[in-house]
C-alpha cells in the first residue's frame, strides 16, 4: 500500500518533468542503481538456476529440436522472430538517424510529450523495473 | 504526422500486426503454444538473462525519460 503511494506519488513528479530537467536525470539515475542493486540483494542465493546451467539448456534443447513437440518449435521461432525483429529495426532505425526511419522511441515520444502520458508511462516503467528485480525467485536454501 | 507514409512506419506497422496476430493466435490455441508468460520466465532464468533484460529496462527508462521529448 505504500509501496503504491510512493509509485504514484512519484509517477506524478515525473509527469511534470521535462527530459533536460536535472530531476529527471538524478531519479531515473538513483532508480536505476536501486533496481540493480534490489536485484543483487534479493537475487543472492534465489535464482533459480546459474547462468552456466541455464546456457547448457538452451544449447541442448536448440541441439535437440527435432525431438520437440512441433507447437514449440514452431512457437519459439515466432517468438525470436518477433523479438528479433522489433530490438533489429530499432536499432537499424537508431544507427541510421533518417527521418524515413523513425525508432521506437520516436513513437513513445508521442505520448511522453504530455504531463499524463509520461506519468503514465513511467509508472508502468516502474512496475516493469520491479516486476523484472523480484519475480521468478527460487525459495532461499536452508 | 509525415511519419505516417514512410518506409520505416511500413515496418513498425507489419511487426505490430505480427505481435497482435500472434498474441490472437496464442489466446486460440488453449495453452499448446508457449505464450509471453513462458518467453519471461525464460528471460528469468538465470542472472545472465535477467541482467540483459535489467540492462534494456534501464536504458529504454533513461532513453525515454531523459533523453525523449
Amino acid at each position: 500500500m505504500v509501496l503504491a503511494a510512493l509509485v504514484l506519488a512519484l509517477s506524478a513528479w515525473q509527469a511534470e518533468l521535462s527530459r533536460d530537467s536535472s530531476g529527471a536525470h538524478w531519479s531515473v539515475a538513483l532508480l536505476i542503481v536501486i533496481g540493480f542493486g534490489a536485484a543483487l540483494v534479493l537475487g543472492r542465493g534465489r535464482q533459480s538456476r546459474t547462468t552456466r546451467r541455464w546456457v547448457a539448456q538452451n544449447v541442448h534443447l536448440v541441439r535437440t529440436w527435432r525431438t520437440r513437440p512441433r507447437s514449440a518449435v514452431v512457437s519459439a521461432l515466432v517468438w525470436a522472430v518477433l523479438i528479433g525483429g522489433v530490438v533489429a529495426w530499432d536499432l537499424v532505425s537508431f544507427v541510421f538517424q533518417s527521418h524515413d526511419l523513425p525508432t521506437l522511441s520516436y513513437f513513445i515520444g508521442h505520448v511522453t510529450r504530455y504531463a499524463v502520458g509520461r506519468g503514465l508511462l513511467f509508472a508502468a516503467w516502474l512496475g516493469v523495473g520491479a516486476y523484472l528485480v523480484s519475480a521468478r525467485r527460487a525459495e532461499r536454501p536452508q | 504526422m509525415t511519419s505516417a507514409v514512410v518506409a520505416g512506419t511500413v515496418v513498425w506497422a507489419a511487426l505490430a500486426s505480427g505481435v497482435a496476430v500472434w498474441l490472437g493466435v496464442l489466446a486460440l490455441s488453449a495453452g499448446r503454444l508457449i505464450g509471453p508468460r513462458r518467453v519471461v520466465r525464460w528471460f528469468l532464468g538465470s542472472w545472465l538473462s535477467r541482467g540483459v533484460v535489467l540492462a534494456a529496462w534501464a536504458a529504454a527508462g533513461w532513453h525515454i525519460f531523459c533523453q525523449r521529448p
